[in-house]
């Protein structure tokens, strides 16, 4: 029997930058979100004296935080998404993995990309945003 | 070709009217707020991890999904007692 955890539930929340104290909230209305990816750049170090590859894995590399919200523009946590690219700020944003919130990843970043798409007559009004990772994931287990 | 002939099925047996009672619903009348995130308040369910700033109501209708159905002790007669169970009659 498999040990698989269904994704529903995965949360995204932002501090408020109180420091050690610091509180998170979630975003409203999270429909899809893609945790960072995680990579290092192969360098080929290959040599004609060995005569076969050789690499080498350079530096831990972060991709970026990505989802889509069902956008409500008058949620507090959709003001301030908008509110954070325009002004290029950089806070502490939480990924909380399901069932019960455990891990959690905290990571400083700045919000990329807030990007509504088309809106058709008989669609949701939803945004794309991207956080661009500017520090150490701090990841918490239990 | 045979006439159909009538079924004896037994006395015909009156369907009671039931009351169907309502979840206790007193504990989802008040909502605090968790904690302040930037100087707002946060709601938060308190059945799962389901939160809104500045929007308890929306909590308090989220809150109305964990109740449970039910269950036949909530459940009354047309006496104003709860029903009997005798379990499943296909069992």
């Amino acid at each position: 029997m498999s040990d698989a955890i269904i994704g529903t539930g995965i949360l995204l929340k932002r501090g408020d930058g109180g420091g050690a104290s610091e509180n998170f909230v979630t975003f409203a209305e999270i429909v899809a979100l893609k945790p960072p990816a995680l990579s290092r750049n192969e360098i080929d170090v290959s040599t004609h004296n060995a005569g076969q590859e050789d690499k080498l894995l350079g530096m831990l590399r972060k991709g970026q935080v990505m989802g889509t919200l069902n956008w409500v523009p008058t949620d507090p946590t959709h003001i301030q998404i908008l509110a954070d690219i325009e002004a290029n700020v950089k806070a502490n944003y939480r990924i909380t993995f399901p069932p019960n919130g455990l891990p959690h990843w905290t990571m400083p970043a700045r919000v990329q990309l807030f990007e509504p798409p088309e809106v058709g007559v008989d669609t949701a009004l939803q945004i794309s945003f991207a956080l661009t990772i500017d520090g150490t994931i701090t990841k918490v287990n239990s | 070709m045979k006439k159909a002939r009538a079924v004896d099925v037994g006395p015909q047996v009156e369907t009671p009217e039931f009351i169907r009672v309502a979840p206790d619903q007193s504990t989802a009348t008040e909502l605090q707020p968790a904690f302040m995130w930037a100087g707002r308040p946060v709601y938060r369910c308190r059945h799962c991890q389901y939160e809104r700033v500045e929007n308890a109501a929306a909590v308090l209708q989220h809150e109305q999904g964990h109740q449970p159905p039910a269950r036949p002790s909530e459940i009354l007669g047309p006496d104003g007692q709860p029903l009997q169970v005798t379990g499943d009659e296909n069992e």
